[in-house]
């Protein structure tokens, strides 16, 4: 792989370097502004060493994969000391683009996982970023996808992926340019167990060569470990402490037994054989000896559940009791979000009846929550007096925080936080959304606490969850699959049959017997644009400027009669180019048609000029009628070919088109197409944040969830912005991680301008030219 | 001295501050999910916008002045955040063409030319001071100088010249400009700094006091 990193512009500055060590640190540490980091490091990882990193959540994990990806300081402010070399090259000074000639990274959300809207592009990325010849692309993007486990999905859009696909999908972008040393920053914490040993076959299939690196950071060591326990875990573990200091580093099973105590104490989590060796029990109390009174808080009775004509759930049966912690379990996208839904009343069951009151829930993303500027406002927001938020407060940890932004706090403070401000409610049910999800042994052990205090004063909990000890730590279970619920029944039943337990998530199917998640219909990207007509074969740069001509030659007429026959035409265009029906296109063009009768209305009645109907109450005149028409029609015109254009050119080929022949840098372009992923994506976020923000309101007269008023919408206008800021710094690094910079770079697909895009633009040309001399 | 030997021997500092002549790739990639946010934003809040415009008849075609200023609003925000030379005018641009290409415009491309107008608006105010300064007053010109000079040009492309209406046009659109296109901007970089999210960029080095990292870590 050396020839590739031959095209890197910092590198061997160093000749000392010793043959076949990929990491060198020397003194390594990182501080960041907050006075956390990590280090002081010096040690080294060998070409093919796989390294598992342990730690206790801010220990500075996350840090050091970030500084050895170069994203510290290029990306993130902190002071780096020490020295650093990966593969050669120097991360500090380099920054990500340098170091991304070595380095492939996957980090946690899977929606970072993918920064271009179709696969294939973004799998494509780092290997045009190096030059390599678009002959040989083609080939290497479907090797890597196919040794990723999803050689069938290249030409998907990533906008039908289910996370454990676009985890694939980063995975093959992230190895497809053969790096030196992979990163992993928690690859697997948001997948169910079968997405956890698909990530970790393919990384796996990476890591036969020999010639990968690999450092991993992973909170859910027995799901990666698989059924191999311990021995299915990297062969080298360096552990740090609370603080991110070393606290040793070597073979996994001796840094497991001599620091394992340690560790855990720390708040780590350890493989469970270890943790059973160690004793002392599960990392919250085991379940109370629950008593189930005889009424239930909470009732499903024989209900069907899902968005309208689509049910996800059948026949769901379920009591919620006082006193009870009830987990609910089930794969990725198998129903336990619209179970939620259901019991929160957001949504209406579509048969059956839910009885009782509307229960509290807390989502998994808690940002997605927040209503107030400081964590004492999100306290109070509940409606709970004074004296109760402090002590909830206090309860939570959180004294010292009252002033802060929810969104400056840690993930554990944060879950925290938002169960919180769900139990100040007083609403007798609790439902929380996978709230361990991310967080370290104590963290869950934390949040595992706040939910039996509440179960033991007298409400009903709901959680979902992933994890085989949240199940453990809980009364009873519910298991969704096949669009049924089972259950509820006692955990160790569960437990006790692995058959469930896969059907469950919480255990691998082994993968001949795996059922890939079906495809959901929508965005079959190759197949639409065939049938979007002739247009969308044609060049987009070279429609873009065919509109910007139209658009100005209609600024320049003020008659109305060649802007008709310009619409006329445009109109069969529309039809024939673009294969749109007359309804269709009537219906496309509403809010034009709206809009420019109210240009016409407003030139109408406030224009100077001749009066041919003086008597009238109001004045008309002739040349407003003519100016008005005729402004009316131009808006008409110019709205009708942004929607041709609009529909023909789909989004990678117009951004593909500009950089080749409008000179727009490759940086902008995919900055532009990666921005297009983000807004297809919005739909769903703004969704589920409006969601979470509706539960939160106090309930109407009727016990029913209230609707959001303009000032809370407002609230989730600014939620959307900061998640979306924060996805910002993600993609940035995504993009140069992935080696997109201004230096030179092929283009695997390129979009072509032939000789029928010369006779368009002459074509419309001519007719223009007619309608502007017949008139 | 490469830069490898220099970061061997002296600590890596924080992002430099010193004017870089080109953006770097994160500071582009915020201006374009800006620009696409508030594309949606605009989008959803609109469709209550349409309903209300349909309601109100010819009185819609004045009503766009009203709200005219929240169009502005990626500009002095992303000023803000990144202080730099030419960004107000390249986050109007760049948010132009997300919604021609992307979400498709009536306006057509020529919406590109009237948001490289409402930048230079916007982002004039702030360069006279330097990138420097950005309170209040800055930014409620930044406002009405966006909404101002676009005027002109739009006023040419709708044919407001010879309305009778063109002084009380003129007017709406600049108040609107200092209040939902300055002021506003303004109080949600406030809130979004609050939040720690713009921590990484050159607002939050500019909030810190001092260096802003301590020498050694403190935890």
């Amino acid at each position: 792989m050396s020839t590739e990193t031959g095209t890197v512009p910092l590198r061997g500055h160093d000749g000392e370097r010793s043959p076949g060590l990929v990491i060198e640190a020397t003194d390594l540490e990182v501080v960041l502004p907050s006075g956390d980091g990590v280090g002081p490091w010096t040690g080294s990882i060998r070409a093919g060493e796989q390294v598992l990193l342990l730690g206790p959540s801010g220990s500075g994990k996350s840090t050091l994969l970030r500084a050895l990806a170069g994203a510290i300081p290029a990306h993130q402010r902190g002071r780096v000391t020490g020295r650093l070399r990966v593969g050669g090259i120097d991360p500090i000074a380099g920054g990500v683009l340098a170091t991304s000639a070595v380095v492939g990274f996957l980090g946690q959300d899977p929606v970072d996982g993918v920064c271009l809207p179709e696969v294939a592009d973004d799998v494509a990325l780092p290997l045009e970023s190096r030059c390599t010849p678009p002959v040989q692309i083609g080939g290497r993007v479907h090797r890597a996808l196919v040794e990723a486990g999803i050689g069938a999905l290249g030409d998907r859009a990533a906008a039908t992926l289910s996370g454990g696909q676009l985890q694939r999908a980063g995975l093959a972008a992230a190895l497809v340019a053969r790096p030196r040393l992979l990163l992993l920053d928690e690859p697997t914490a948001m997948l169910d167990a079968e997405g956890v040993a698909r990530v970790r076959a393919g990384v796996e299939q990476a890591a036969r060569t020999g010639e990968v690196a690999i450092l991993l950071v992973e909170h859910r060591l027995d799901d990666w470990a698989g059924e191999r326990g311990t021995a299915g875990l990297p062969p080298r573990t360096i552990a740090l402490d609370a603080a991110g200091r070393v606290l040793a580093d070597g073979p996994t099973g001796a840094v497991l037994d001599r620091h394992g105590a340690a560790l855990r104490e720390a708040g780590c989590w350890l493989p469970r054989e270890l943790e059973e060796r160690l004793g002392g029990g599960a990392a919250a109390a085991g379940p109370a000896a629950a008593t189930v009174d005889a009424a239930p808080l909470l009732r499903v009775r024989r209900a069907d559940l899902g968005p309208a004509g689509r049910a996800v759930l059948t026949g769901v049966d379920l009591p919620v009791h006082a006193g009870q912690l009830l987990a609910v379990v089930g794969r990725n996208g198998a129903g336990k979000s619209t179970l939620l839904g259901a019991l929160s009343r957001l949504d209406e069951p579509l048969a059956g009846v839910v009885e009782g009151a509307a229960a509290g829930l807390a989502f998994q993303r808690p940002e997605a929550q927040f209503v107030a500027d400081t964590v004492l406002g999100e306290l109070s927001a509940s409606g709970a007096d004074a004296v109760q938020v402090t002590a909830m407060l206090a309860r939570l940890g959180l004294l010292e925080k009252r002033d802060a932004s929810p969104f400056t706090l840690s993930g554990g403070q944060q879950r925290r936080l938002s169960l919180g401000a769900t139990l100040l409610t007083q609403r007798p049910v609790l439902l929380a959304d996978e709230p361990g999800y991310g967080l370290d042994r104590a963290a869950q052990g934390t949040v595992l606490g706040l939910l039996r205090e509440a179960a033991d004063a007298g409400r009903g909990v709901v959680m979902t969850t992933h994890d085989l000890r949240m199940v453990e730590a809980a009364d009873a279970v519910a298991v969704i699959a096949d669009g049924r619920l089972l259950g509820p029944m006692p955990p160790q039943e569960l437990l006790q049959d692995p058959a469930l337990l896969r059907r469950a998530g919480l255990l691998d199917v082994p993968e001949k017997a795996a059922t890939e998640h079906p495809p959901e219909p929508s965005g079959a990207p190759l197949t639409e644009l065939r049938s979007r007509g002739p247009l969308s074969r044609r060049n987009p740069t070279v429609l873009l400027a065919l509109l910007t001509a139209l658009s100005i030659v209609c600024i320049a007429l003020t008659d109305p009669l060649p802007l008709m026959l310009l619409y006329v035409l445009l109109s069969a265009g529309a039809m024939a180019g673009c294969r749109l029906g007359p309804l269709r296109l009537l219906r496309a063009q509403l809010p034009f048609a709206v809009f420019a009768s109210g240009v016409l209305m407003v030139n109408v009645l406030s224009r100077p000029g001749h009066e041919p109907w003086p008597d009238l109450p109001i004045r008309i005149t002739e040349e407003g009628m003519v100016l008005g028409a005729a402004l009316a029609l131009r808006a008409l015109v110019i709205g009708l070919g942004a929607l041709i254009v609009a529909r023909a050119a789909d989004p990678r080929r117009t951004m593909v088109s500009l950089l080749q022949h409008a000179r727009l840098p490759a940086r902008y372009a995919y900055a532009l197409l990666a921005g297009r992923r983000l807004l297809d994506d919005l739909p769903r976020r703004w969704e589920t944040i409006t969601r979470a923000h509706r539960v939160r309101l106090p309930l109407t007269a009727e016990g029913a969830v209230a609707r959001l008023r303009a000032r809370q919408l407002l609230r989730c206008a600014f939620s959307l912005l900061v998640d979306s800021v924060r996805s910002a710094d993600r993609i940035s690094f995504a993009l140069e991680s992935r080696g997109l910079g201004d230096g030179e770079r092929t283009l695997w697909r390129p979009v072509r301008l032939t000789r029928a895009d010369a006779l368009l633009t002459l074509g419309v040309a001519l007719v223009v030219a007619a309608v502007l001399m017949l008139s | 001295m490469t830069p490898a030997q220099r970061s061997a021997q002296t600590p890596a500092q924080t992002v430099p501050t010193a004017r870089r002549s080109r953006l770097t790739l994160r500071e582009i990639v915020l201006v374009v999910v800006l620009g696409v946010v508030f594309g949606f934003l605009y989008w959803v809040f609109v469709q209550a916008w349409n309903g209300l415009a349909i309601a109100m008849g010819p009185a819609g075609d004045l009503a766009q002045h009203v709200l005219f200023g929240s169009w502005l609003l990626v500009g002095p925000i992303a000023l803000a955040i990144l202080r730099r030379p030419g960004v107000g005018i390249l986050a109007e641009m760049l948010a132009a063409i997300i919604e021609v290409v992307f979400l498709g415009s009536p306006v057509g491309p020529l919406l590109v030319l009237a948001a490289a107008l409402q930048g230079i608006g916007s982002e004039l105010p702030f360069a006279l001071t330097r990138y420097r300064r950005f309170g209040w007053g800055v930014f409620a010109a930044s406002g009405a100088l966006g909404a101002g000079l676009v005027f002109f040009w739009t006023a040419y492309r709708m044919g407001w010249y010879g309305q009778d209406l063109l002084a009380l046009r003129l007017g709406v659109q600049v108040l609107s400009g200092i209040v939902l296109g300055g002021l506003a901007a303004k109080v949600i970089v406030r809130a979004l700094a609050r939040t720690g999210v713009l921590e990484n960029f050159a607002i939050g080095a500019a909030t810190d006091s001092g260096d802003g990292i301590p020498e050694r870590r403190v935890h």
